[in-house]
């Protein structure tokens, strides 16, 4: 049975720097014990099947990933045409919408001459301009 | 028409940059067998394994803009592939979880080869391969880096973005579980 601090030691071994007392520890081990010397040629062939393992994708991996950046351009093509048009859509809806707000300011001032909000709203200059004492004058006319 | 298999990884890029295909299939032929070691050796030889493959090298693609080449393209790829895979493993973590109750698994996916089974009788090399896919995600991913990629155990940390401590013991315990797999085998 291979004591646990050394199976550890040896497996560590593999991969991480041993510190010189570990080292000397496992090499002690490694020369007394049979066991610990059969343990790290196994290990020593499973990392070697492991690192000799061939993988590779199906033939015609390239093609098929050719394939789809050719998609992908297509669909950005078509965004970007959607995108543009919907732009351009855009752009003429928010321009007639800038005209026709100078053209009522426009027509707003040639009418009454000022920018008050009163000529906004198209409230009387010279009527109360609290809306509740209005409400009252009304009250008190019915 | 002008041969670029010659060329070097930073012209490939520049060409593929400016919108040359050409460039950019003789880099997937470059770097197949990287993302394919990756791939394969984390989610075995499966349809999801070549759709991670692909992603890949789909999303290197659409990022090629912002590939500066601090780190080697192989290594940036299989950065890519590495993440990929492990969202893969956890996405059928979930989907596994939905369809069995808490406690309940088809044992079949976690199967371990007992000697003289069937799949015990298999070659060594496809032992070894369902051994993986049986180790922790985690775990089989160090493996992957280090001994099938070839990652020095400081690169490895880097490309997991992970302490070279953990690196090292999760390789430990990784070892040691594979080894528990394959007594029979070894």
């Amino acid at each position: 049975m291979i004591e646990k601090e050394l199976y550890e030691l040896l497996v560590r071994s593999f991969d991480d720097e041993l510190n010189s007392g570990e080292k000397r520890k496992l090499e002690k081990a490694l020369a007394s014990s049979g066991e610990l010397r059969s343990e790290k040629k196994k290990i020593q062939t499973m990392r070697k099947i492991i690192a000799s393992k061939q993988y590779s994708f199906n033939p015609g991996f390239k093609n098929r990933i050719m394939v789809r950046i050719e998609e992908e351009k297509k669909s950005f093509i078509l965004k970007s045409d959607f995108n543009r048009t919907l732009f351009s859509v855009f752009k003429r809806v928010a321009l007639t919408g800038v005209a026709a707000i100078i053209i009522l300011l426009l027509s707003i001032y040639l009418s009454d001459y000022s920018f008050s909000l009163d000529s906004f709203t198209g409230g009387d200059p010279y009527s109360d301009d609290n809306l509740v004492s209005y409400l009252l004058y009304e009250d008190l006319n019915d | 028409m002008k041969d670029l298999s010659g060329l070097g990884e930073s012209e490939l890029i520049e060409l593929a940059r400016e919108g040359n295909d050409r460039a950019f299939g003789v880099i997937v032929s470059r770097y197949e067998q990287q993302v394919a070691r990756t791939a394969i050796g984390m989610l075995g030889d499966t349809d999801e394994a070549e759709d991670v493959g692909q992603e890949t090298f789909i999303r290197f693609y659409r990022s090629l803009h912002k590939f500066r080449g601090e780190s080697a393209l192989g290594t940036y790829l299989t950065r890519i592939a590495i993440n990929l895979s492990l969202n893969e493993i956890n996405k059928k973590k979930k989907t596994i979880s939905l369809f069995y109750k808490n406690g309940e698994t088809d044992e079949s996916m976690y199967e371990v080869p007992q000697p003289g089974d069937k799949f015990a009788e298999a070659d060594s090399k496809e032992q070894i391969d369902k051994a993986l896919q049986q180790i922790d995600p985690d775990f089989r991913s160090v493996i992957v880096l280090r001994l099938i990629e070839g990652y020095s155990t400081r690169e490895t940390a880097k490309i997991l973005n992970l302490p070279l401590g953990t690196v090292l013991s999760r390789l430990s315990r990784a070892q040691k579980n594979l080894r528990e797999i394959l007594t029979s085998l070894i």
